[in-house]
């Protein structure tokens, strides 16, 4: 995937001791041929057959049972949002443009995860990008102290906001919602003009110096993409008037109620509000409508009543599954099975220790030791499940 | 399904609650103990793997050979039996301290994929022990170990089959019964197909045969390349004899295999044959466990590390994912709840008389029952000591 320069000025923040560029220039391209030369699959094959403790001292990097990743590059987007690229060790599955990354970091010594979109894919590493918000504790540590040659853990890529495979598809998005756009329609455009869908993009930002990847998007135009940028506070200053419930039909013509279009919708709340209400007045059929929904972060709400509708996260077989009303009395067992995950499984009466898991994040209620979670006999209590090896 | 008489519910739930008190009480005992135990038996392996090595690669004439070689064994028995398939039964999973320990992530110095282990072994065997056509291990292969099972030509030689060519090399041969290849053979020679043999309730990477082939390649790899090839060159390379090194590598291969087979089958009773139902009931369950599994007496505790505790079989059925070596520890509390409930606590005198006797049901079940009536009209002498010979 071709990659613009990066910004001509280091940001202000990143400055790497002499000793530290010097590693980083050497390290940085071992572990990207040994990751792009042998593979992921061979290099998991080669370091768990091969873990021991001096292994694990010499490169903590791929001899670990967790999935890290370095950090490869930054590049300011404007004056609030920065991107990262990253780059994975051996546990990493490839994603599809479109799903998120969960990201652990250490702030004052307590670890936050934070969910962020991949902005872009390239073959072995991805890029997420990060808006710092004023209040944002994380955002704005991410921005100060994540520099090149960090390593951080992370979780996923987990997200079904991904291409449907239709012949069509109209893109909306606002703000931060950009992000997952940005690297579906990218990655779509990777393809060749015969397997690719016609392409139409609608980008909303407040003001221009708030905008992100809008001259990278002004080139989709000539690829075929057809593409509306706005700005809701200097409206003179985009190509296209800002969205709202009368112009929606100019604006989308294609978006009736019979329409065979999928709608991608990326935004902040009042944005993706009023897009479903435009639809839902068009008629448009919502089962060709992809959502994705930020999400304030797990960690802080959390609730103790039992039988919670948690979001059940199976790591090892990188799925995510949110329980429905009708799940609340299962047990997590039953739940990843009915889900079609692959689990093993035994008695289901809690003798056997064949569906053991270990717990990570969250908190589960009936059979568990110590951090193992006897899955045939345990169920969620909390807003989010994290269960792994 | 056969519903239980009321007396025998309460006899039933008692037993539950005995060995489920038990239970609690040695996972409550879980600790610091436990964490030392494996990473010191680790390091005693790789103690072994160092010496052993060392004295095939620079050492001279037969003594260094036999003392290398032997270090090399107890390093590879260590490894497969006791760390390896205690590992895989998630027995030390409790502990965050030590992830290479973790069920999941352990990957085993022997040539057997884990996946394929933990499923067929503990997720049917340990589950559906001794129950006909659910429990792959009690027909392991092509064995017929009780009358109940049709009968093909093939199991007229299942004695010096497994003696001769498939014990030396069953490491390799595990992955087939593990990922259902073994199925497939049986469809095909066999004339009643599967028939009395455990089908799988899983089924490894999808189906899919490239991908089940590169499974199983990538898990023998990494044993031939370290054995055969890496140790063998190395000693070749820096002007040492690679043959010495590599035929001691061989030996200790076929005995590594060897050792854990016997030791591991000849610790089941093959009979009685458990009705299907027992997990419905769980202290009919952990009845049908005691009634499958046989302990044999240990001269030491060094023995039992190497025997992989499964001395303690019974034990080990009733608590798979209970640190192995705390079954010592419980054995007495165990054998005190079976004589209170008079349930057959057994135990053989030592490893050579189960071997003995688990042979001698296999040359019994070779047969046919005609076929044995006539070899015993044939033998009239020993037909008195044949009959009376209790089926282990």
């Amino acid at each position: 995937m071709s990659r613009p320069a990066t910004s001509k000025a280091p940001p202000q923040e990143f400055r790497p001791s002499a000793f530290q560029a010097l590693c980083h220039t050497l390290v940085s391209p071992l572990k990207r041929w040994a990751i792009q030369g042998l593979g992921r699959d061979r290099l998991e094959y080669l370091c768990s057959n091969t873990m021991n403790a001096v292994t694990q001292r010499s490169a903590p990097f791929f001899w670990t049972y967790e999935l890290k990743a370095r950090v490869l590059r930054r590049r300011r987007e404007n004056a609030s949002v920065m991107s990262f690229e990253l780059l994975p060790n051996q546990h990493w599955q490839m994603p599809q443009a479109g799903q998120y990354i969960e990201l652990s970091f250490d702030v004052d010594g307590q670890i936050y995860e934070r969910a962020y979109s991949i902005s872009e894919l390239t073959d072995t590493s991805f890029w997420i990008t990060v808006k710092a918000l004023p209040q944002g504790k994380i955002s704005n540590a991410l921005h100060q102290r994540l520099q090149v040659g960090d390593i951080v853990s992370l979780r996923g890529p987990r997200g079904r906001f991904v291409y449907g495979g239709q012949e069509a598809i109209t893109v909306l998005c606002a703000g931060s919602g950009v992000t997952p756009c940005f690297a579906l329609v990218q990655a779509l455009l990777q393809r060749s003009p015969a397997q690719r869908p016609r392409i139409h993009v609608y980008a909303q930002f407040s003001r221009p110096e708030e905008a992100i990847f809008v001259a990278r998007m002004q080139a989709w135009k000539n690829t075929g993409v057809q593409l509306n940028i706005a700005y809701s506070q200097q409206p003179e200053a985009g190509s296209s008037p800002v969205l709202n419930g009368d112009n929606f039909s100019q604006l989308f013509p294609e978006l009736t109620a019979s329409s065979t279009h999928g709608v991608y919708l990326c935004g902040p709340n009042g944005f993706q509000q009023g897009v479903m209400r435009a639809l839902e007045a068009q008629h448009f059929p919502l089962r060709q409508l992809w959502i994705e929904n930020f999400r304030p972060p797990h960690s802080e709400i959390h609730s103790e009543a039992q039988g919670t509708l948690a979001c059940v996260d199976f790591s090892p077989y990188h799925r995510q599954i949110q329980m429905r009303a009708e799940d609340r009395h299962k047990t997590l067992l039953e739940l990843g099975l009915e889900h079609g995950l692959d689990l093993e499984k035994g008695c289901r009466r809690g003798i056997c220790g064949s569906c053991k898991l270990v717990l990570h994040a969250g908190e589960v209620r009936g059979q568990t030791l110590g951090k193992v979670v006897y899955l045939c006999r345990a169920y969620a209590c909390s807003e989010k499940v994290v269960l792994g090896y | 399904m056969v519903a239980l008489h009321s007396s025998e519910l309460a006899r039933y739930a008692a037993i539950e609650d005995a060995f489920d008190r038990l239970k609690r009480q040695s996972y409550a005992q879980l600790g610091q103990r436990d964490i030392k135990y494996i990473t010191g038996l680790r390091k005693t392996s790789r103690a072994f793997e160092a010496v052993g090595r060392g004295l095939l690669w620079f050492g001279r004439g037969p003594f260094s050979f036999g003392a290398g070689a032997l270090c090399v064994l107890l390093h590879r028995i260590i490894e497969c039996v006791e760390i390896g398939h205690n590992v895989l039964h998630g027995q030390y999973d409790y502990f965050p301290e030590i992830p290479e320990f973790h069920s999941h992530n352990f990957r085993w110095k022997a040539p057997i994929d884990e996946e394929g282990w933990r499923r067929e072994h503990n997720d049917l065997h340990h589950v559906h022990t001794n129950v006909y056509a659910k429990d792959p291990d009690l027909t392991h292969g092509i064995l017929r170990v009780n009358d109940r099972l049709p009968w093909t030509k093939y199991h007229l030689f299942q004695v010096p089959l497994y003696l001769l060519w498939f014990y030396p090399f069953m490491m390799y041969k595990f992955n087939a019964q593990n990922f259902g290849l073994n199925q497939a053979f049986r469809a095909r020679h066999f004339p009643l197909g599967n028939e009395g043999y455990a089908p799988l309730n899983y089924s490894i990477e999808d189906g899919d045969p490239q991908r089940i082939q590169k499974r199983h390649r990538r898990s023998q790899w990494r044993i031939i390349a370290k054995e055969y090839i890496a140790f063998p060159l190395l000693a070749g390379l820096t002007g040492h004899s690679a043959v010495r090194v590599f035929l001691a590598n061989l030996g200790v291969d076929m005995l590594t295999s060897c050792w854990m087979t016997l030791t591991l089958q000849v610790s089941h009773f093959t009979q009685p044959l458990q009705e299907e139902n027992c997990l419905e009931n769980k202290g009919k369950w952990y009845v049908s466990q005691i009634e499958s599994t046989v302990n044999f007496k240990s001269p030491g505790r060094w023995m039992s590390v190497l025997w992989g505790h499964v001395d303690y079989q019974i034990e080990h059925h009733l608590y798979p994912d209970l640190p192995s070596h705390r079954y010592p520890d419980i054995a007495p509390e165990v054998q005190a709840i079976c004589r209170r409930f008079d349930i057959t606590y057994s135990r053989n005198p030592g490893w050579c008389v189960s071997i003995y006797r688990y042979l001698r049901v296999w040359t019994i079940y070779s047969f046919t029952p005609q076929m044995r009536k006539r070899i015993l009209a044939w033998l009239p002498g020993r037909r008195k000591r044949l009959k009376g010979a209790r089926d282990v």
